[in-house]
Formats: C-alpha cells, structure tokens, sequence
C-alpha cells in the first residue's frame, strides 16, 4: 500500500508489461543505473531505450548523464513527479480491478475490457534486438 | 476457432509484476559496508576539528577534504549499488530512523561548534566523545534506516516522493 493513496486512473501508457516494471523500479528510489534497470528486466539496450522512450515522451520519466571516474557517462532514469503521480494511480486503478475481477473470469469483466488491458508480450518484442547504445 | 492472440495481461498478474519488482529494488538497496564507517569517520573528524578548535588552516583543509570524501563515496555507492535514495524516498518507519539520526547530528555538530563561538576549546575528551557519537550513529542509524526502507519497499509502504521536474 503506497503512504499516500492515489486516486484509481487506469494508464495505458505505464500498463504494458515492461513499462509497469520500469515504474515499479523507479517509484521507490530517486533514480537507477540504465544498466541497473536493464538487467533487472533482463532486456537488449535498445528495448529499454524504447520503451522508456514512450515514458519519457509522456513527461512520465527522464534521463540525466553523470560522468564516471572511467571517463564514460552513465545514464540515470528517474520518474518525474507525474510519473509518480501516474503510476501510483495506476496500481490503484489495479487494485480495484483486480477486486472487482476476482472470483470471476477476467475476460467476463467489462472494467478490464474496458480498460483496454494488453497481452503481456505487447510491448517484448525485440528483446533480441541490436543493443544501440543509451549512453553515446 | 483458433485464437492467436495472447492472453491479457491482468491486474493480478500486474500486480504481482509490481511486488516482484519491488523485492528486486529493495534486494538492491543493501548499503557497502564501508559506506557507513567511512561517512560517519569524516563527520567525526570534522566535528573533532571543530571541538578541538584547531588552526583555522587545519579546520579549512579538513572540511574541504571531508566534502571531497562524501562527494566520492556517494559516487562509489551509486556505482556499487546502480541505485540512488534520498529523504524523499523514506517511509514512515525510515523517516522516524533518519530524524533520530539528524537530531543527534544537530546536536553534536552544534556542541562541536561551541569553540567557534566562544573561541576556548572543548576538552578533549568531550570533542573525542563527539566524534565517537558522530561516528556511532551514522553507521548504527543509518544501517537503521536502511533496513527500514528495505522492509517498506517491499512491502509497498515506501512514500511517493516528489520528483525534481
């Protein structure tokens, strides 16, 4: 349970699968390693840098570069403040979907349906994609 | 009829995706065990510095180096741990831990100011006493707070910070 209860807004944006994790991750903390969230999803570069480009096209999230004593910048991803806001509605928007689902099929709930809820590899395509390089 | 499309992706399953990722940042938020010692032995040495009321040249090269040091070592653990935390991201448990441990900073930071002030030393066996405290609770609270936030991101009672921008 988050400290401060957000009002339930399902988001499309933050609700495919690698996105929610991505949130999830950055909600607790200030910022993480690019290489951090990477390995935790266990994706290519190039993946991440996609998606976390949608978040960041939707103001949800932002980089910022930090040199390294080897000389090679390193890049931190953060949620901004609507991110936060956003995603804390969003599993709010979960919760009560999840409620309100349970004991019955999912596909007969129209609050699901509704929500425009979308296959768990929606967004997994090219994992094994050519890794581009975040931190050029 | 044969159906392609893969299966939604439920709140439940959502949900359990979120608490996974959770453990997974809070597995990751164990602090270096030199992070602690080393930040409390340079508050200490500014602080006994400070008590001792040492030449100012001594005190000035002193905090510069002290700030250098906590300038690397946040570095050093942000490179070892992928990760950065700050007070916005305390809970209600952690943020009780962290106020304790700025308390007795203010007030042995204040003490050790005292010859600033008055200009007379300190014995020196308050400004060791000083020091030891600095020392103590920066690696006892702040393994304290640590704990507590790993306990409240897994359990989801971590704050919402506000975010910079």
């Amino acid at each position: 349970m988050m400290a401060r209860r957000a009002a339930a807004r399902f988001d499309e944006i933050i609700h495919a699968p690698h996105r929610l994790r991505i949130c999830a991750l950055l909600a607790p903390v200030e910022s993480m390693e690019f290489g951090t969230v990477r390995d935790d999803l266990g994706v290519a570069d190039s993946v991440l840098s996609k998606q976390f480009k949608v978040l960041t096209d939707a103001g949800y999230a932002t980089t910022s570069k930090a040199a390294a004593p080897t000389g090679r910048a390193r890049t931190w991803l953060a949620l901004t403040r609507s991110g936060r806001k956003a995603f804390a509605g969003h599993l709010q928007a979960l919760r009560e979907l999840a409620a309100a689902a349970e004991g019955e099929p999912l596909a007969r709930s129209a609050s699901v349906a509704g929500a425009g809820v979308e296959s768990p590899d929606r967004d997994r395509g090219d994992e094994h994609g050519q890794a581009d390089d975040p931190q050029q | 009829m044969e159906n392609n499309a893969s299966p939604p992706y439920d709140p439940a399953a959502a949900l359990a995706d979120v608490d996974s990722a959770r453990r997974s940042v809070a597995d990751r938020l164990i602090t270096p065990w030199w992070y602690h010692p080393t930040l409390g032995a340079i508050l200490a040495a500014i602080m006994l510095v400070a008590a001792l009321d040492l030449h100012d040249v001594v005190r000035l090269v002193v905090s510069l180096g002290g700030a250098i040091g906590i300038g690397l070592l946040v570095g050093a653990y942000q490179r070892t741990t992928g990760l950065w935390v700050d007070m916005r991201n305390l809970g209600p448990t952690s943020r009780r831990w962290w106020f304790a441990y700025a308390v007795i900073v203010m007030v042995v930071t204040g003490s050790s100011l005292i010859p600033t002030a008055s200009g007379r030393a300190l014995p020196v066996w308050l400004a060791v006493l000083l020091a030891a405290v600095a020392l103590v609770a920066t690696i006892v609270l702040g393994r304290r707070v640590d704990s507590a936030m790993r306990e409240e991101i897994r359990s989801g009672a971590a704050a919402l910070p506000k975010a910079r921008r």
